[in-house]
């Protein structure tokens, strides 16, 4: 067999398996999205999810999966193409050619692709109904404007995607002022709006001119309708991304290092503008449901995440307990408020409570981590799992302590009252949620450029040193357990803030609240986002966040609230294999992440520490 | 006072046979496998079926009750090994195939749990629900001032009989010859012949068939659902660490100390909630003493 | 025997070897000789299957088997010494023998007794852990071990590293003898005149490529062999 010789195209063993797994996938999906049942009839269930029109959607998707697999697989390996083509191409450059050199007839089925697909989206963006997806119910859709909306988007992207490889195959058929930057990052921008425009579920008065006017909090306003923007400014960053990925890869092609910083630096302070001006600004235009959801269901969360990012992001390790330390922080405010059945010597204010239960919470977090880190950092997983357990057995059963599982008394306020400055928020009254949330801002940004700054600092060099080889790391001199125990203390006490901060919100504390499922939330959030990229972290939580929100009222399939962790351990397990550096990656992290994955460096704190493993 | 060291005695013995899914799994890939609860859940929830399915009233003769028992036994720990076996095949696998770091199994164990824990919840409903015992409530014997149930004996020779099983497997079989093999030297193993994969799928069959049968005692002493696994894996754990993870004899020692350690001070506190409490104080203090262990680790050391 | 054409292996990003090809024939002794990082553990890694080559392809008695999963390998008759031994040191002496003959059905008992009667130190520590024995028994045991799935191939990487000079000698004659009783040998030494006195032929990597090859006597007398490969070590 000569190396020459083109392969010839057949399927093996493992495009059937490829392919198998994919549908799997897609039936899993039905069920896993179908009724919920009963263990009276156990199978009932999957019987109604597999048996009905539901299934059709998810089987369809299952097979669309199997053949982009399969096909992305062979491409890849390089057996779907004459040897005398470049080794190896990606999924994308192949597509994009394949776009480009379209004939018209292709044109036309791809048209009708588009279109089912389309229907599709509308289906899955509407209510759930039994009976979801089946085909007489998708084309239903074709009576819904919304259809059409997507239909227009996904050409759109589709005929992008083709000019683009037409001007690269130099076609020339885009005219030039389509090619600079801001004509590109407005197009983008357009884009997201657009697509905000489909993904809108308040139909019937899109075609009138009242539906785009500005209106606070109305429902209506497609330009008042956070998502609209959300998409927008997402469509804008891409479109920033691309334009300035491309310049730094000129500049650094050029050996311009200094530059290639100033170009980078530059945009981030501007995209850091862009964000804070959204955070303060978007809030105002939301309806009174999402000025409340900002806050406890997706700025707390945010906040959790920033800290527990500092564990399994910069040092690496592994925490399954932070919600404990939130527990602490929301107990030790209670506390002091004198919510709890037993009363404190004197009273706080939570503003003041705050430096208490930092130090708490971090001395709980220094006396856990001590012991533990000193071994195997897996000992710290579960060490930390079997903490969290403990402070909510604790609080819900101390009822003398904590009032139980029932809760505990009203909590205090946070107030200020000095000259010039006057304030006093309370959980129970109306109308503050955003006054909350622009106080979770306030300690917010001030903890972003600490940890920031804290992450390019020797601190942050060492953790990073203590990721990638902890033996070497020591061997220069770092001492991998002082840093990991601070690394443990500080997401230890910024939980503990979070858990004061939330409390106050929500007058009383129920030990429910506290629950395992917090803490693996809030690592999906860091997950997702990107582990040790701040910026990911922010984005990360803020969507799945936005997502758990807006699919309890939106949702496409059966879901419950208690799903929802059904669908996070789903999450978890499918970014670890397909994309463990996360969907924002910080640079260094995604890099120690594939020089692990070569056998350089270990990419986390979780093996035997330098001392040796029980050390 | 002997009542609650028997109590911790026959806890204990659920508590080693959950311990052995770790230290398998543990000697073979280094790795706490987080989603070992929801192999004791599946156990139960399969028990549970079974029962419920071919148990049809309260007062079925003796033959068919043996024979019922036997049958669940099966269904759970064939559940138990199925599903931990999946658990490899998806969460592990494809990760070892990239020679991924350490923290990423464990977030994906982690999220394998969750997923298979909430999956159960919604297919088969959140609320608690106690399969039928084919094993009668009514005999008792009193042994040295304590009231010891069949259940409990019945418990104690499945316990023994497993164990006996395993040890065998392991040190005896082929089989385990090669569990042994990877769990020393993945790459070595594989130049032997040893197929790294299969062999750790096995081990996992191994430990979740265990898992599985915890699974359906649990659910029968007490109720099965979505999260029954929870408590009795985190102290499983405890108990492995305790024996010395990765150490087999270890796991089977350390769930009956651990059993007995529990329940000791319950009968001075008077409040069975402090169970975890009391299991992750032990967990704690073991690390900061003996973290290797009553009996050291390794998997490799005949055990 | 076995064929190798243009083999490229990459670890990640790096690539190891750029297209190596060389050929071993049935009842040669052939050594690969080169420096540190030259690629000679990872060609004989990628006969055993721990690395596919990218592209390339490697034949074995005529058969294709670029693609074979390296755990079939030892049934396939090719057998390989690791660097470094790596023996099972928490399985006793006889334990690690029972391990080499893992994809074997028949009855063993008569390759363990040759292996016993090659090496009869390693006969009275069977019942020993691996991990307690010495480097030079622990090489032995290695080599045993290897011997035990009968291969047709052998493959030994840096059988000498580490070891005393009495044992060496020791090691090379046994690999002599294991070539007598008809078993080709493909041998990678640092201890490069050692090497090339014992084989027929040599072929000499540098930086993941073979950048020449000769019969053993002829790259003994090699200048470019005797200078960096010899400079210290001939006698
Ligand atoms: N696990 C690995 N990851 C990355 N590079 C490696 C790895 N192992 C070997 N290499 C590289 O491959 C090259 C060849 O190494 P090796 O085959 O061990 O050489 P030799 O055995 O001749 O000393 C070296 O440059 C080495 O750096
Ligand atoms: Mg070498």
């Amino acid at each position: 067999m000569s190396v020459d010789e083109p392969r010839r195209t057949h399927f093996n063993k493992e495009d059937v398996r490829l392919a198998a797994t994919c549908v799997a996938s897609g039936l899993l999906l039905a069920v896993m999205t179908g009724p919920a049942g009963n263990p009276e009839s156990p199978l009932e269930a999957a019987r109604l999810s597999l048996f009905t029109g539901h299934v059709w959607g998810f089987l369809l998707f299952g097979i669309v999966v199997a053949v982009i697999s399969v096909f992305r697989r062979k491409v890849r390996n390089g057996e779907w193409q004459s040897s005398r083509a470049v080794p190896r191409r990606s999924m994308k450059a192949y597509f994009g050619d394949f776009l480009a050199s379209m004939s018209t007839s292709w044109w036309v089925a791809f048209f009708a692709l588009a279109v089912l697909l389309a229907l599709a989206i509308a289906d899955f963006t509407g209510p759930y109904v039994p009976g979801k997806l089946s085909f007489v119910q998708l084309f239903t859709q074709l009576h819904d404007t919304r259809t059409y909306g997507y239909i227009g988007f996904l050409w759109w992207i589709i005929n992008s995607i083709r000019l683009r490889r037409s001007v690269h195959a130099r076609h020339g058929v885009l005219p030039g002022f389509m090619k600079t930057p801001v004509f590109r990052i407005l197009a983008s921008a357009f884009g997201g709006f657009i697509f905000a425009f489909c993904a809108d579920p308040w139909l019937p008065e899109r075609f009138s001119f009242s539906y785009f006017k500005f209106g606070g909090g109305s429902t209506t306003a497609f330009l008042s309708h956070l998502p609209t923007w959300l998409w927008t400014a997402c469509g804008l960053l891409l479109g920033v991304r691309a334009v300035l990925g491309e310049r730094n890869k000129t500049v650094h092609a050029n050996r311009l290092r200094a530059r290639q910083f100033a170009v980078s630096s530059n945009t981030s302070i501007a995209l850091y503008g862009i964000g804070l001006f959204a955070a303060f600004e978007a809030p105002k235009f939301l309806s009174p449901f999402w000025q409340e959801a900002i806050f406890q269901q997706i700025g707390i969360f945010c906040f959790l995440a920033i800290g527990l990012n500092i564990v399994v992001g910069f040092a690496g390790l592994l925490d399954l307990g932070y919600v404990a330390f939130y527990a602490i922080g929301a107990y030790v405010n209670a506390y002091f408020s004198g919510a709890l059945p037993i009363q404190p010597p004197f009273i706080l204010n939570p503003f003041l409570s705050i430096p208490v239960a930092i130090l708490v919470a971090m001395t709980a977090g220094v006396l856990l981590g001590l012991p533990t880190l000193r071994l195997r950092g897996d000992y710290l997983a579960i060490v930390t799992l079997g903490f969290g357990e403990i402070v909510y057995v604790l609080a819900n059963n101390l009822q003398n302590l904590t009032g139980g599982a029932g809760g505990s008394g009203v909590i205090g306020n946070f107030s200020i009252n000095v000259p010039l400055v006057h304030l006093s928020l309370n959980g129970q009254a109306l109308g503050q949620d955003l006054d909350f949330y622009y106080l979770l801002l306030a300690f917010m940004i001030p903890i972003l450029i600490l940890f920031t700054s804290l992450n390019n600092s020797k601190v942050g060099r060492s953790w990073a040193a203590i990721r990638e080889d902890e033996v070497a790391a020591a061997s220069l001199g770092i001492n991998g357990l002082k840093y990991k125990v601070m690394a443990f203390a500080i997401g230890a006490s910024t939980s503990g803030v979070a858990g004061v901060l939330s409390s106050v919100k929500q007058g009383i504390l129920f030990p429910s609240n506290f629950a395992l499922q917090v803490s693996i939330t809030v690592l999906v959030l860091v997950i997702f986002g990107g582990m040790g990229s701040i910026t990911g972290v922010l984005i990360g939580s803020a969507v799945i966040g936005w997502l758990l929100q807006f699919l309890l009222f939106h949702s496409f399939i059966d879901y419950q609230d208690a799903d929802k962790y059904m669908y996070i351990g789903a999450l978890l397990i499918l970014t670890m294999i397909f994309r463990p550096q996360g969907i924002w990656p910080a640079k260094r992290r995604a890099r120690e992440f594939h020089d692990a994955e070569i056998g350089l460096g270990t990419a986390d704190a979780v093996g035997e520490p330098a001392e040796g493993p029980l050390a | 006072m002997s009542s609650y060291i028997a109590a911790g005695l026959f806890a204990g013995l659920i508590y080693s046979m959950v311990a052995l899914g770790y230290t398998l799994v543990y000697g073979v890939l280094r790795l706490i496998n987080f989603a070992h609860s929801e192999v004791l859940m599946s156990g139960g929830f399969a028990g549970y079926f079974f029962l419920h399915y071919f148990m049809k009233s309260n007062n079925e003769p003796t033959g068919t009750r043996v024979l019922l028992l036997i049958g669940a036994l099966v269904a759970s720990g064939a559940a138990g090994a199925v599903v931990a076996m999946l658990v490899e095949r998806f969460a592990y696998r494809p990760l070892r195939r990239r020679n991924a770091p350490k923290l990423t199994y464990l977030i994906s164990a982690i999220g394998a749990s969750y997923f298979l824990l909430n999956f159960a919840g919604k297919e088969f409903g959140r609320n608690p629900i106690s399969p039928p015992s084919p094993i009668s409530a009514t005999l008792q014997w009193n042994i040295l001032g304590t009231q010891v149930s069949l259940f409990d004996v019945v418990l104690l020779i499945v316990t023994l009989v497993l164990f006996f099983g395993v040890n065998v497997l392991v040190n005896k079989s082929k089989v385990g010859r090669s569990i042994r093999a990877v769990a020393q030297d993945q790459e070595t193993a594989t130049l032997m012949g040893v197929n790294v994969n299969s062999t750790i799928a096995a081990t996992f069959a191994i430990g979740g068939f265990m898992g599985g049968i915890a699974g359906l005692f649990v659910g029968m002493s007490s109720v099965v659902d979505y999260n029954m696994g929870f408590t009795p894996a985190l102290l499983a754990f405890t108990a492995a660490v305790l024996g010395g993870i990765g150490n087999i004899r270890g796991a089977m020692v350390g769930g009956v100390v651990l059993g007995i350690c529990m329940y000791v001070p319950i009968y001075w506190i008077g409040q069975p909630y402090y169970e975890p409490v009391i299991g992750f104080s032990i967990l704690v203090l073991v690390l900061l003493v003996k973290p290797t262990g009553l009996f050291g680790e390794s998997l490799g050391r005949s055990a | 025997m076995l064929k190798v054409e243009s083999a490229v292996v990459r670890y990640g990003q790096i690539t190891a070897l750029h297209g190596v090809s060389f050929e071993v024939d049935q009842g040669e002794i052939v050594t690969l000789l080169g420096a540190n990082g030259a690629g000679k553990t990872t060609t004989l890694r990628m006969l055993s299957g721990l690395h596919t080559p990218a592209s390339g392809v490697i034949s074995f008695e005529g058969r294709d088997i670029t693609k074979v999963p390296a755990h079939q390998f030892a049934n396939m008759g090719i057998s390989h010494v690791p660097e470094g031994r790596r023996i099972f040191s928490v399985m006793s002496v006889e334990e690690n023998l029972d391990m080499g003959a893992f994809g074997r059905k028949d009855n063993y008992d008569d390759d363990m007794e040759r292996v016993y009667t090659m090496f009869p130190l390693l006969k009275d520590r069977r019942k020993q852990l691996g991990g307690n024995l010495s480097g030079g028994e622990q090489q032995m045991l290695a080599i045993g071990r290897a011997l035990m799935s009968r291969p047709r191939l052998l493959l030994l990487d840096e059988p000498s590293m580490g070891l005393a000079p009495m044992i060496i000698d020791q090691i090379f004659r046994i690999i002599g003898e294991i070539r007598e009783s008809g078993t080709t040998v493909l041998v990678v030494e640092q201890n490069a005149a050692q090497a090339l006195r014992l084989a027929d032929r040599g072929y000499v990597m540098e930086n993941g490529r073979i950048a020449f090859t000769d019969e053993a006597s002829a790259l003994l007398d090699d200048p470019r062999v005797r200078a960096v490969y010899l400079g210290e070590t001939i006698d």
